[in-house]
């Protein structure tokens, strides 16, 4: 149904699903106590798959869709998420040839990075509860979901952002130049 | 060369639009001129709130099975304090109950008026389940549709657990008594000493300020809200218990901690006080009298 639809349609079918696992079973499931947010993992992932250009723009759309849903100064989300789906594309177009699970690794640390920059924002803004929450545990956990969802967020987010698969563009390329 | 700068240009521009338009929001939103970002945040409670209450209703018993297993214990201990204070309660309702017929008699004599009348209360359901690790308010699956707004206190059956933030139509957001921002007028019930209690955050007490150095204050006294003019909160409600007394004297102050009486960890069901403070005393108009017999002092604010 949604194979003739544009970027922004599917971008905002993948972002409601994200939401919705968010609310509904997320925050029931909590590993050492924390809740892990599938919007970050996102914008990780968007910005990964699509560079920078577009990591910022899934990010802001993953940082709306969080401000929405979330308590904390509206905007704030949608800051943090633009600024690590940006980082996300740019740190990923540096190192284009890593394997799945170095990409898998990249990621995770890159989700762990974006707890930091989160609280960095809360810092700023002098919002003790943010600066006051296990930042440590919660980045740890993030990280080790970003490990083990990212092949599964990166097939999300190629589908929603209509990206070809590198290998099959690599062999689009070889088989035209033969 | 030129395309590449090209699109490195449109990177920045895109980058730089979301980064501004993502400052004017939080402007926006710290100005408290946010009307249309209340009501997508409210809209969206609404639209989100039955598959909270589903998801919440599928993981209740796996919770509670979990929770059975790890602190059985203290459950157990728990149980046995909780029909310890059930017995207590019993036996004090009946004298309530009669200092209350007392109180009802003497107001009558005098000819006064009730000055606290009964605040309608609704119970409502808390979403045991946060949705970030970074929240500092409880949800509550009852909304404006229940008479619920913004402002309301909200408790348990143990004390005061804070105050109503938003209120869509079927959700409400409350924000903990030991959240930063929250502040509130108390009343030391020994001394009778008027003070400030302000949050200090997740898990910890409660600070209160403006508690003259002569006020003797003892561990253990109970706090509960003054109800000064222009207050929240109603007089009354039990906010907690001191715990510790530190004397300032370059403020010339004390510094009260009181520890807050309800289980902050453990809500399930909470009441909102229907109570909306700075409500105009409805005017008292004098009515040329009809074909009846004459009414006197009708309340027009009644509505």
């Amino acid at each position: 149904m949604m194979a003739g639809a544009g970027p922004l349609a599917r971008s905002t079918l993948v972002l409601a699903v994200a939401v919705v696992v968010h609310v509904g079973l997320l925050a029931h499931i909590t590993p050492a106590g924390v809740i892990v947010d599938p919007l970050v993992l996102l914008a990780v992932a968007g910005g990964m798959m699509g560079g920078r250009s577009t990591g910022a723009s899934f990010g802001g759309g993953c940082g709306l869709a969080s401000d929405l849903i979330l308590h904390t100064p509206f905007g704030m989300s949608l800051l943090v998420l633009t600024l690590v789906g940006y980082l996300s594309g740019a740190i990923t177009e540096q190192i284009p040839s890593a394997g799945r699970l170095a990409r898998a690794a990249i990621a995770s640390l890159l989700a762990a990075g974006g707890i930091g920059i989160f609280a960095g924002a809360g810092w700023l803004m002098d919002l003790v509860y943010v600066t006051e929450a296990p930042i440590v545990r919660i980045a740890i956990v993030t990280g080790v979901a970003s490990l083990l969802t990212n092949p599964l967020l990166e097939r999300a987010t190629r589908w929603a952002l209509i990206i070809r698969p590198r290998i099959s563009a690599a062999s689009e390329s070889t088989s035209r130049s033969g | 060369m030129a395309r590449r700068a090209g699109i490195r240009r449109r990177t920045w521009l895109r980058l730089a639009l979301l980064v501004v338009t993502a400052i004017a929001l939080l402007t926006l939103d710290a100005r408290g001129s946010g009307g249309v970002l209340d009501t997508a945040r409210g809209a969206t409670l609404d639209l989100l709130g039955p598959v909270r209450t589903f998801g919440d209703w599928v993981a209740e018993p796996f919770r509670n099975a979990w929770r059975g297993i790890v602190s059985y214990d203290d459950l157990e201990a728990e149980n046995a304090q909780l029909r310890g204070e059930l017995a207590e309660a019993e036996a004090s309702v009946l004298r309530v109950g009669e200092l209350e017929r007392d109180r009802q008699e003497l107001l009558a004599l005098v000819g006064a008026r009730d000055a606290a009348p009964a605040i309608p209360r609704v119970t409502a359901r808390v979403i045991d389940a946060p949705v970030s690790n970074f929240e500092r308010t409880i949800e509550l699956a009852k909304g404006r549709r229940d008479g619920i707004r913004e402002g309301m206190p909200v408790e348990s059956g143990d004390g005061l657990v804070g105050r109503v933030v938003q209120a869509s139509t079927t959700r409400s957001r409350v924000e903990l008594l030991t959240d930063p921002n929250f502040d509130a007028g108390v009343r030391i019930v020994r001394s009778g000493d008027d003070g400030l209690a302000s949050g200090r955050g997740p898990g910890r007490d409660l600070e209160v300020s403006y508690i003259e150095l002569e006020t003797v204050v003892i561990p253990g006294e109970t706090v509960v809200t003054s109800g000064f003019a222009g207050s929240t909160f109603p007089a009354g409600l039990l906010v907690g218990t001191v715990t510790d007394v530190e004397p300032d004297a370059v403020r010339g102050a004390q510094r009260v901690t009181v520890h807050p009486a309800a289980d902050l960890e453990r809500l399930r069901w909470v009441q909102v006080l229907l109570y909306e403070p700075n409500v105009p005393e409805p005017v008292i108009v004098d009515r040329e009298p009809d074909d009846g017999p004459a009414d006197t002092g009708s309340a027009g604010g009644e509505s």
